[in-house]
């Protein structure tokens, strides 16, 4: 009995790491076979991730569903900053991502960080002018400030010539 | 030092290396222009780290080196008639990195046109080393994974393999579609049985006199390369590295070619990936001048074929990849061509930013320290801050392709004669 014991509480510690490692490593089957156990799915590591985020993170849009189909809470905050999983999505381009999370909680979009700051921003911050395009058609402002009074295009870096199109096309800049 | 350290802005800005990221640190980063390649300059580049799967275009540097852009592995498939429509086949394999099951399914199709079809014993040697997955680009299925023992896989591996599948023509229709869109004819309805699959050493395999024999080639180096680069394919990595003769052969390479000791590189795969040593697992390790020496070697070597690294590595944005997937923006599209790493020890990054001012060369090697996710955004700003110190990216050409582990030079009847050669 006391074995058994020591076995689960050891596959609750240990579930959670080896499908985040999994991920990263990019060993898929594994994640697969992983993520039959739910414990994995609420597992953060030291700095806060759970899968989701990792797999976010990759851009790997069929283990997103997986997981989100599985289970993973896709309002979770991270960071000091209080970022959805939809910031990170940003920061890597991934329309298929931003539409997975956004069909599962529509209110991800609006959802400000703690420098009061929509994902519109990162967009502009990551070289990503597709999504600045992309956010603006779905009802995000490029008049929205942020703590610091910035607007998105204040971020603008100057040598982004597909950017300043961008925003010129929105009406900024 | 201090020069060392004000040359820097040339490039990058001295700056920006002091605002590093908290959790993860960058372990080291070098860079120098095509311009003046001899002017390697970046932050602790002599202190040899995990490379992980930047290895991949040290791999890729070797067999170019060695081979050319038009190497072609050679599979030997030996067939001898047994009874009026059956057949004994024996497998010489050559560690084609890319002989998996779309391969297999190509070789039936090619088979059945020559009316062979069912096989009473099917045996393979040491060199055949089959693995189911080694190709499917398309969708999510263990491409990463490989083994972490240079031999593998070993002979009871393929057999369980080849036997697991012993409807080899399972996903054939998948295999046929791919084709189809490449115009490369295969079979529609293709037959295919095996009675009994055993290994044979190649020391026990014998040539029957009037046995028919088939080289089944792999697609030639250029593109193999590029593949196994996009999806950071471990399995075809590894089997190139053993097939050019594996660590010692590749200390001896290195020594001759770039005079570069243990002091600068040590590979002991063509991955990057983990290696599991009687002393515990251990990793490719460069120094970021060494691997960034190697990478603008590959390139000039590749220049002078009339190609560039372009050819063999992911152009972000152009090509589908972990590089695109990890890397891409309005700065780095269609003009960083680069090659990504992962291990635990180490997130990395090599390649060439195509910039306003000419081509940058660049590797980056993060000790992520858990945190997978920071260590890129410290490499994806430090690789943003390269292009805009440059005067902005300038796109280059490249072409988006699709790859199949066959074409249509990859099968043949060989004379023995020519075997022997």
């Amino acid at each position: 009995m006391k074995l058994l014991l020591i076995l689960f509480i050891c596959r609750i510690s240990f579930a959670g790491p080896a499908l985040v490692e999994a991920l990263n490593l990019g060993q898929f089957d594994k994640v697969k076979m992983l993520l039959k156990d739910k414990t994995n799915l609420s597992y953060t590591d030291e700095n806060g991730y759970d899968a989701l985020f990792h797999a976010v993170s990759l851009n790997e849009p069929q283990i997103v569903s997986q997981l989100i189909r599985a289970g993973s809470k896709v309002d979770r905050l991270y960071d000091s900053k209080k970022e959805s999983a939809l910031f990170e999505a940003s920061r890597l381009g991934s329309v298929k991502i931003i539409e997975i999370l956004l069909k599962k909680n529509s209110k991800l979009l609006k959802l400000k960080n703690s420098l009061d700051e929509t994902v519109l921003f990162e967009a502009v911050r990551s070289e990503q002018s597709h999504l600045v395009k992309y956010y603006v058609k779905r009802g995000l402002s490029l008049k929205d400030q942020n703590r610091e009074g910035k607007k998105p295009a204040d971020y603008l870096t100057p040598e982004n010539d597909k950017m300043k199109k961008v925003l010129a096309e929105l009406g900024t800049k | 030092m201090l020069g060392r350290l004000l040359s820097l802005s040339v490039f990058l800005g001295f700056q920006s290396f002091s605002s590093l990221s908290s959790a993860s640190k960058l372990g080291a980063v070098c860079f120098a222009p095509l311009s003046k390649p001899e002017a390697i300059e970046g932050l602790n580049f002599t202190e040899r780290l995990p490379i992980a799967s930047v290895s991949k275009l040290l791999t890729s540097h070797w067999i170019i080196k060695a081979k050319g852009l038009d190497y072609r592995f050679r599979t030997l498939v030996h067939v001898v008639k047994v009874e009026a429509d059956q057949y004994d086949l024996h497998f010489q394999g050559s560690r084609d990195p890319y002989f998996g099951a779309e391969k297999f399914h190509y070789l039936i199709s090619e088979l059945n046109k020559k009316g062979i079809s069912k096989i009473r014993n099917m045996t393979f040697d040491e060199n055949f080393k089959f693995f189911w997955f080694s190709d499917d680009p398309e969708v999510n299925k263990s491409i990463a994974v490989g083994f972490y023992i240079n031999s593998e896989p070993s002979a009871d591996i393929v057999l369980k393999q080849l036997r697991a599948y012993g409807r080899l023509t399972q996903g054939y229709d998948e295999t046929l579609a791919k084709a189809k869109k490449l115009n490369l004819t295969m079979q529609e309805n293709p037959t295919f049985t095996v009675d009994r699959i055993e290994f044979l050493k190649s020391s026990e395999f014998v040539m029957a006199p009037k046995g028919m024999t088939f080289s089944v080639a792999s697609r030639n180096s250029a593109d193999y390369l590029k593949e196994m680069n996009r999806n950071s394919n471990n399995h075809a990595a590894n089997q190139i590295f053993e097939h050019l003769g594996s660590a010692q052969a590749y200390k001896k390479f290195i020594q001759e070619n770039l005079k570069m000791s243990s002091k600068d590189i040590s590979m002991l795969n063509g991955s990057g990936d983990r290696v599991d040593t009687p002393e515990g697992p251990k990793y490719n390790e460069a120094t970021c001048e060494a691997t960034l020496r190697i990478i603008m070697d590959l390139h000039m070597d590749l220049i002078e074929r009339k190609s560039s690294l372009a050819k063999v590595a992911t152009i972000v944005g152009t090509n589908s990849g972990s590089a695109t997937q990890l890397y891409n923006n309005d700065l780095t599209r269609d003009s960083v061509v680069a090659k990504t790493g992962t291990v635990n020890p180490s997130v990395t990054l090599g390649g060439m930013a195509s910039t306003q001012k000419g081509f940058i060369f660049f590797m980056f090697i993060v000790e992520p320290q858990g945190n997978f996710s920071e260590a890129r955004r410290v490499i994806k700003k430090h690789l943003l801050e390269l292009i805009t110190k440059n005067g902005g990216a300038k796109p280059i050409n490249g072409q988006s392709y699709s790859f199949f582990t066959a074409d249509t030079e990859s099968f043949s009847e060989t004379k023995i004669k020519e075997i022997l050669k």
